[in-house]
């Protein structure tokens, strides 16, 4: 009798281990907070994006700016994956688009629009990366750019004070570029 | 044929008959033992037993009890009970070991979203090549996404 006793224990206490082994188990394949992995719906917008920026080479090549920057101002406009999560790959494309459609507004002396866009971009690259540097760069050479035309227009002030701004854009271009190239530069040792 | 000698019958009984007699006759009326007197008692409870004393009786019944084995069935739910206990702990362990495995594997083999940054050597020349850049991206992570179908299917 006490020996059946002590095996009716054991029997609960295996069986106790065995329920416990299986919460464990549902616990640990709840959702957890894991980065956004690379699945389709990013995969489907990056190719979106290739698609735009070859359309708008398409018209670009054909004299037709405007064209180039309606493929583009789409590409902006589009929906993006995961709302509300951070997806570097979308923010980074975003960026270039940016720069891309203030270097094609500059073409046709769209200053205000250029700058518009750099503004635009730049909320897509906060950190210290090629893509900042290069809307930085593209900033420095709208500032260039609205200087000569103060310049030529006859207002020696505000070219002077656009001109230093854009010095000042161009340099913090530069910095932000040889600290990635530095950074990069260290990683490969 | 084995012939017997008559005169033997008649003669009168030796020092040594009576005496082995005697032995017998005492070890009948239970005042010894010996093998001999065994087997007559035996032979002579068979033809005619005598009854039981109670207190005998008793005894008997005692020491019956007391050296009686125990059932089978009281085992066979010992054996029963043993083998369920071992069967549900190995159950455990082992599902216990397989869900450690499966966690501990699902997360490294899937690629996540990134920077692309790793993609560009130096920095960026004019618009021209914009579409270039954004093709590298795009062919690089449908590397990625590629990669993390083939997880999600098992194969590596």
């Amino acid at each position: 009798m006490r020996r059946a006793l002590v095996m009716v224990m054991a029997l609960a206490l295996a069986t106790a281990l065995g329920l416990a082994a299986c919460g464990k188990t549902e616990q640990n394949t709840s959702p957890d907070p894991s980065p956004q992995i690379v699945d389709n719906s990013v995969m489907a917008y990056l190719s979106m994006a290739r698609a735009r920026h070859h359309e708008a080479n398409v018209q670009e090549s054909q004299g037709d700016i405007a064209g180039a920057l309606g493929a583009l101002a789409q590409l902006a406009q589009a929906p993006t994956p995961h709302p509300g999560t951070t997806i570097p790959e979308v923010d980074e494309v975003l960026a270039d688009t940016y720069a891309r459609m203030a270097e094609l507004e500059l073409t046709r002396d769209g200053l205000d629009a250029a700058a518009r866009d750099v503004n635009d971009g730049l909320l897509h690259a906060k950190d210290a990366t090629f893509f900042r540097g290069h809307l930085l760069e593209v900033q420095g050479i709208i500032e260039e750019a609205r200087g000569n035309r103060a310049a030529d227009a006859g207002r020696p002030d505000e070219a002077t004070q656009a001109r230093k701004h854009a010095v000042e854009l161009l340099r913090e271009a530069i910095a932000i570029q040889e600290k990635v190239v530095q950074q990069k530069t260290e990683g490969d040792r | 044929m084995v012939e017997h000698d008559d005169s033997l019958i008649d003669a009168p009984p030796s020092e040594e008959e009576l005496a082995e007699s005697a032995r017998l006759r005492d070890a009948l009326d239970g005042k010894a033992e010996t093998e001999d007197a065994e087997l007559l008692r035996a032979v002579s409870l068979a033809h005619a037993p005598r009854t039981l004393e109670p207190a005998e009786n008793e005894r008997l019944v005692h020491r019956a009890i007391a050296t009686a084995r125990p059932t089978r069935r009281g085992t066979v739910v010992r054996i029963a009970f043993g083998f369920s206990t071992v069967a549900a702990l190995a159950a455990t362990v082992i599902l216990y070991l397989s869900s450690q495995g499966t966690v501990a594997r699902q997360p490294a083999q899937l690629v996540a979203v990134r920077s692309t940054q790793t993609l560009f050597d130096k920095p960026f020349e004019s618009r021209s090549s914009a579409s270039a850049r954004i093709d590298r991206i795009a062919m690089a992570r449908e590397g990625d996404l590629r990669e993390n179908r083939f997880a999600k299917w098992g194969v590596r």
